[in-house]
Parts: structure tokens; sequence; C-alpha cells
């Protein structure tokens, strides 16, 4: 396993697309995450569109002491995407380039390849979420410095607790998105039902029947709404109480969700294994 | 009596598809120590099919095989295996040597080696360029390097000269020679039947997925033979099929006649002819091409 793992990790760092995730990533999470939305609420109008109380509600949103939950929260979407589409081109441009054969031709079974490939995966993801982290810091740094903000930072447990949620709501979306493409054998349609599943799905539908019992009941089980749900659990600190009554409440709580998340990843590494090991390799 | 060390072995090797295509039906076949064996067949035959079940790519649906004394598709057996399985297959954004490379951390084999396999298949200057701007002959190279990189005892390759121009041809013929003398055990499929005549010590044939010959590129060529010219030609073939019986006789395919039979026997068929009003124009010792009986066996132009 230790050799297919060296490999997995020469090819994800030679290989272009991951540092493009890993930009994009970064990128949309300072744009939106901060430098827009900072400017949205300096820009000239702003104040006369939008109550004060809200302003300043959501100008605490993006100071230091709330950059975990600002970073978990954006994790949790932008994340989910850029994972899934991870994991769909690790596995399913093997497929297109013929090289499953190349590999499961040398020395390692197809069980250790596989075990290989999710622990550089894990690698990887482990190494977004730091530079997510990092970089989120480091704008609301930035945020906090134009503010002069006193407000401090969260502390380390928070931090950590923070970093490993987003890393396991990531981790989900990458084995899922490794699990489609094994099933289509190809990224194309592994991409496409991925994300259509992550926003249509689980994003438009269930946002849109929240309020019907039934729905809300069965998206206790669903991986989408777990992982909003393990976000939801790093709240913004600092907010008035008039804000804080009108936001949503979590689904389930923290620990739920993480243990449902841990669920579907293992789920999701065992039915990509059984299907590596058991389909023919023909092309 | 000196038993025969089989490093590739099948009994009643067989696969169906589960769309009921039975690609592959019950081929016994035996690859010895140290030889170079020729895999032969008319495209779709399941010349490949039988290849990848070799390297474990492919679970047979009936029998079993056993390459390097191991099951195929097994840690252990893959270790001493190094195969070419139809086009080679490597990252098209990373060089020729990072491909290597990538293959020598799955193999567990030291990446000292690399440069030296590189050399082998005389792509060491192109090293560093992506797969992906290599010519067809260049990827094959690489894809013979791969198979060699972990100096395997078993070489399985699946048409190694499929792309090459004429003179990578010769240069892979070359190296197979090369790879053949050094005591590895090597199997080959090609289409060019030049190539296995010269190349390898034994063969196999196989054709609509049965194997329907195996034995020497000698063996399959039938042995000694004399070729007769004569007119009219469907009397010199009724004399000469009542001497020889049905089987000794074949009609090649610019009409002339092929009797299975020894030199010493020439000037007794031709006095037969002759004394029977058949004119001989021509008659000589004659070796059938390895092109002709592969014809003949898969009833591509067979006798008539």
């Amino acid at each position: 396993m230790i050799g297919s793992f060296g490999a997995e990790v020469l090819k994800l760092r030679k290989r272009v697309a991951v540092w493009v995730l890993g930009i994009i990533l970064l990128a949309v999470l300072g744009l939106l995450g901060y430098g827009l939305f900072y400017f949205s609420l300096k820009a000239p109008g702003v104040s006369r569109q939008l109550p004060p109380d809200e302003i300043a509600n959501d100008l605490i949103r993006i100071l230091p002491i709330n950059f975990v939950a600002q970073t978990v929260g954006g994790m949790s979407q932008l994340g989910a995407a850029l994972a899934l589409i991870l994991g769909v081109l690790s596995v399913g441009s093997e497929y297109g380039w013929g090289t499953l054969k190349t590999i499961f031709t040398q020395r390692p079974s197809r069980a250790q390849t596989h075990a290989g490939r999710v622990a550089a995966l894990a690698l990887v993801v482990a190494l977004y979420v730091i530079l997510a982290f990092a970089f989120c810091a480091l704008c609301s740094a930035g945020v906090g410095a134009a503010e002069g903000d006193t407000g401090g930072w969260p502390g380390a447990g928070e931090i950590a607790g923070g970093m490993l949620a987003s890393w396991l709501i990531m981790f989900f979306w990458t084995v899922f998105g490794m699990t489609l493409a094994t099933w289509f054998r190809q990224s194309a349609l592994g991409i496409g039902i991925g994300l259509t599943y992550a926003f249509v799905l689980e994003g438009l539908i269930f946002g849109l029947l929240r309020s019907v019992t039934i729905i809300h009941d069965i998206q206790k089980f669903f991986p989408g709404a777990n992982a909003t749900a393990l976000a939801q659990a790093f709240p913004a600190h600092g907010l008035s109480r008039a804000i804080r009554g009108q936001l949503v409440t979590p689904l389930v709580g923290g620990t739920q969700a993480a243990l449902v998340l841990g669920a579907y990843v293992v789920v999701g590494l065992i039915a990509g294994l059984l299907l590596l090991t058991r389909r023919d390799v023909v092309n | 009596m000196q038993q025969v060390d089989h490093v590739i072995e099948t009994r009643g090797l067989g696969k169906r598809y589960p769309s009921g295509v039975e690609a592959v039906r019950g081929i016994d076949l035996s690859v010895r120590r140290g030889e170079v064996y020729g895999f032969l067949g008319p495209n779709g035959a399941g010349k490949t099919t039988t290849m990848r079940m070799l390297v474990g790519l492919i679970r047979p649906t009936a029998g079993s095989a056993a390459v390097a004394g191991h099951p195929p598709g097994s840690p252990a057996g893959l270790a001493r295996i190094g195969s070419l399985i139809e086009a080679p297959a490597y990252y098209p954004y990373l060089s020729g040597r990072d491909n290597l490379r990538v293959v020598a951390r799955y193999a567990g084999c030291d990446e000292s080696h690399i440069d030296g396999v590189l050399q082998t298949v005389d792509l060491l200057s192109r090293a560093g360029d992506k797969f992906g701007s290599y010519s067809l002959g260049m990827k094959q190279r690489l894809g013979v390097a791969g198979a060699l990189l972990k100096d395997p005892e078993v070489l399985i390759l699946d048409e190694p000269s499929n792309g090459l121009d004429p003179q990578g041809i010769v240069e892979m013929r070359q190296l197979l020679r090369r790879i053949g003398e050094g005591g590895r055990t090597v199997m080959l499929s090609s289409h060019l039947l030049s190539e296995v005549e010269q190349t390898c010590d034994r063969i196999g044939v196989i054709q609509s997925g049965r194997m329907i010959a195996e034995g020497t590129v000698d063996e399959i060529r039938g042995g000694a033979a004399l070729l007769v010219r004569a007119a009219p030609a469907e009397r010199a073939l009724e004399l000469l099929v009542g001497d020889f019986g049905a089987d000794a006789v074949a009609t090649t395919r610019d009409g002339a006649l092929r009797v299975r039979s020894t030199p010493e026997q020439a000037a007794a068929i031709n006095r037969r002819l002759v004394e029977a009003g058949v004119e001989v124009s021509e008659l000589r010792q004659s070796e059938a091409s390895l092109e002709e009986v592969f014809l003949t066996l898969t009833g591509e132009a067979g006798p008539s």
C-alpha cells in the first residue's frame, strides 16, 4: 500500500487539475467570502439599503473571531463541489486513459491500489483544508485590521474542530466522486450526476420542501444535509440576539452529522472497492 | 524423462462475457521457461482476452491458469510478470520518466533502474518529454520499458510492434531477441508473422477462442514438402491425392500443389505425372511460410 500511496501522491502532485482546484477554492473563499462580501457591505449606498444592525452583524461574520465558522461554511458548499470533482477526476481519468490496466498489472492487489489512492486523496484534501484555513485567517485579519477590530481569534480547539469538520465534509464528497466515477467508468457522467445530486436534489429540492415534515425527517439521513449541519455546528460569535433568532436551526447536532458523514465515507469506500475488485478491466 | 518447466500454463481456460459472447473456449496453452512463445490468431480470435486473463485483468469463467507459479492477478505473480497489453496506457501529463517512476512505485522496484530500461528502448533522450507528446512508436517503446522495469521473469507482450514503422519493427524485433536471449520467458502476440517466425521458439494459433495448433515453428509449418506446378492441375491433384492422401496435398494461392513429401520422392512424382499425361513445369522442394500455414489453419485461404 505504501508503494501505491507514493505513486498516487506523485500523480496528484504533478497534475495541474489538482493545483487548479486548490487555487479556485482559495480564490473563491477569499473573493466571495471576504473580498466581495466586505466590499458589498462597505460600498456606497449599502447603508441606505440594509439596516445598520444587519450590516454590523454581517461584518462580525468576517472578523478574525469568526473565521472558523466562515471557512467551514464555505467548505461545505464550494468545497463540496470541488472535492467531488477531485474525486471523480482521480478515478475517472484512469478509465479515460486506460491506465487502470497499467496499475493493476504491477505488484499490489486492487484493494491495496484503492487504499493507496484513498490515502493520497485524504492527504490532498487535508492540504486543501490547511491552506483554506490559513488563507481565510489572513483575509479575516485584513478585514479586522481595516475595521480596527480587537475581538481576537477563536480558540485552538475551535480551529482544530473546524478543520476536522471541513476535512470530513470534503473527504466525503471526494469519496462520493470516486465512487461515481468508478460506477460509470468515466469522469463526465460522474461530475454531472454528482453536482446535480449535490445542488439540485440536496440543495434545491430539499431546500424548497424543507418545511414538509416528512422531507425534514428524511433529510436527516442524507449526506449533504448532514454536511450542512456539521458546518452549522460552528456558529458565528457575537451576533445580535435578533439575528441569531433568524438563523436556520441545524437539522441535527454536530456529532450526529459527523457520524452520518463518516458512515457514508465507509459505505462509499466499500462500494468503490467492490466495484474495482469484481469488475473486469477491458479497456 | 526430463520434466518440462512451464512458466505459463492454462487448462481449459475460458471466458464468456455477461453479454453471452464466448471470447475464449477451453484453451490449453503451455509456455516453457526461457522460450519466446508467439501467440497468433486473426482479429477477434481471443488473443487479447487470453492475455488479459493471464495478467489478472479479466477473470476467467472456466478453467484455470498459472503464471510464474501463481494464479493470474495475485500480487506474488504480478511481481514476476512484465506486461504490455494492447496499446501502452500511461499518464499524458507526465513525462516518460515520471510515468516509469509511477510504475516503479506501484511495482515496488528501485527507481534507479529507470534510466537503464529507457536506454534499452532508446528513449533516454526523450525521457523528460510528456507522454502525450510521444509518437505511437515512442509510446510503444515506453510500454516495453514499463514492462521491463521489474526485471521480470516473464514478459507478456500483446502486439508490441503495433503502430511501429518498418525501422521501428526491426528495432523491436532485435529488442525482443535480446530480451529472449537473456533467459526470460516471453509470450507475445503479433500480426506480423515474419516477426513471429524470426523471433519465436514455439507458437500457438488461436481461432474463434479455440487453440487450433501449438508447436515449434517447424512443427507448425508441417515439415518437408514438394511444390508441383502441372497442367492440367485437376488431373495432377487427383493423382497426387490418390497416391499421398487428401491430407498431404494442398493447393496454394497461385494454383500450385503442395505435397507433404520428402525430396527423395521428387523423381517418382515426376515420372507418375508424366506417364499419366500431365505436363510438369515446376517441381521443387517447398517450405511453407508461416503465413501460408496460418492462413490455411485459420481458414482464411484453405486448401481446395
